[in-house]
């Protein structure tokens, strides 16, 4: 069964960087997101599997960006995508934490 | 020689801002015309249209310095995460203690730049503050999105509401400034230049707005945004200028150069600056924003953008300016080399 783990990095805090002790990260599994999310989802990796760096931000400065892994019986396979582009279902998930 | 006229076309400003055969101040009035020039378009439009207003094509330099104070506003997501939000009225009277200390801290931060820069908004010519406040649930961050500022409630453990941060709302404007002036990037070594630049100024804010010199103040980033569940396990703030990587921040940083990778986050490598910026001012002594915070500032507006710097360039750029801003004093110069050599560069 496929799932999602999606995990939050960045902004002004600085979420999941090395030595960081905030992380954020969730996981669910892809049959309880809607159809349409599902499919939304389906477009975000065919869009960002292509791009060969993480999509830039424009000028936005200190907003989230998201690395969702998605887990198949075909394997791994991630993409990093800024906030704008990532189901609220999704964002949902994720649990702000101290590590 | 300097020319006042409105007629050059952008590319010959842009040719004439490089010409190594004029000054450096000759370089720079170009420079600055050629940034200016869709500004002024837009300006001569509307003074064309109305013969009342023709006094506004007087020279840039007088019309700039005349122009009004920034506009502050305010907007209220409501826990939404649609921008701007509804805007909400007279923010500084507001009873919503977010709003009103959104409207008092952004006019302070204005008002910072005004004084102590003799620069009139992020644009430098009075470009409307504009604010959004309780963005989404239990939210996190506060971001620059290119146009506006927008803050978080946060989620009352880790993080507090974010506009209790004077210094997280000077950091988030000063994203804005550097976006029209030196227009560093987000990745790499520019990457962390901008992010040092929104701690160096917000830290800044911070002190000039507490009267303190810099043995009094704290250099921390983020300590008035700390939730009770961060103080619980130690952490006082994010980041530590002074001690960039120490055990009390939520997310250390390097301290020197030789630990810079690519592809570091900007959140991560801004350590290095901010480090040397902290050193400089210290050993110059007295308050921040008087004579190191002059030099940042030069190094930072007073080029053409550089979108893609290195963090050597801009230490060189801050040596340059402090002999130059500060020749009487080669004090400081002395200092600032010290601090950049202290961290690598």
């Amino acid at each position: 069964m496929a799932e999602y783990k999606i995990e939050r990095l960045g902004g002004f805090a600085g979420f999941g960087l090395p030595g960081s002790h905030l992380a954020s990260r969730g996981r669910i599994a892809a049959a309880q997101l809607e159809q349409q999310v599902q499919d939304a989802l389906e477009a975000l990796f065919a869009k960002h599997a292509k791009a060969r760096r993480p999509a830039t931000r424009g000028p936005a400065r200190d907003m989230f960006s998201y690395r969702i892994t998605r887990t198949t019986d075909s394997g791994e396979q991630s993409i990093e995508v800024p906030e704008a582009d990532v189901p609220g279902a999704l964002i949902n998930c994720i649990k702000d934490e101290l590590i | 020689m300097i020319c006042h006229c409105r007629i050059i076309p952008p590319n010959v400003l842009e040719r004439l801002s490089q010409d190594k055969r004029l000054t450096e101040a000759e370089r720079k009035h170009f420079f600055n015309m050629a940034a200016y020039e869709a500004h002024w378009r837009k300006l001569r439009t509307v003074a064309l249209l109305s013969s009342s207003h023709a006094a506004a094509l007087g020279s840039m330099s007088a019309t700039v310095a005349a122009a009004a104070a920034p506009a502050i506003t305010v907007y209220n997501c409501a826990n939404g995460t649609n921008l701007p939000g509804a805007p909400v009225p007279n923010p500084g009277s507001s009873t919503d203690v977010t709003a009103k200390r959104t409207f008092v801290e952004t006019t302070g931060v204005a008002d910072f730049y005004r004084q102590i820069f003799k620069r009139n908004s992020v644009d430098n010519l009075g470009m409307t503050l504009q604010s959004s406040i309780h963005y989404g649930v239990k939210y996190n961050n506060a971001f620059w999105n290119g146009q506006q500022m927008t803050y978080g409630d946060g989620d009352g453990n880790i993080f507090v509401d974010f506009t209790l941060g004077n210094d997280v709302i000077a950091h988030e404007l000063t994203h804005g400034v550097t976006q029209f002036t030196a227009r560093l990037g987000y990745s790499n070594q520019a990457g962390g230049l901008n992010e040092s630049m929104s701690d160096v100024f917000g830290s800044m804010f911070r002190q000039w707005s507490a009267k303190q010199n810099v043995k009094q103040a704290d250099w921390l980033i983020g300590s008035d945004i700390m939730g009770p569940g961060a103080k619980a396990h130690g952490y006082t703030c994010l980041r530590d200028m002074a001690k960039p990587g120490a055990a009390h921040c939520l997310a250390p940083q390097p301290t020197h150069f030789s630990e810079f990778k690519p592809n570091m986050d900007p959140h991560e490598s801004s350590g290095i600056p901010n480090l040397a910026f902290y050193k400089a001012a210290v050993a110059i002594g007295g308050y921040s924003w008087e004579k190191a915070g002059q030099v940042w500032y030069q190094a930072l507006v007073a080029y053409r953008p550089s979108p893609s710097m290195k963090m050597r360039t801009f230490a060189n750029r801050t040596r340059r300016q402090a002999k130059l801003l500060f020749r009487a004093d080669p004090s400081v110069f002395k200092a600032i080399d010290a601090a950049w050599i202290a961290v690598g560069l």
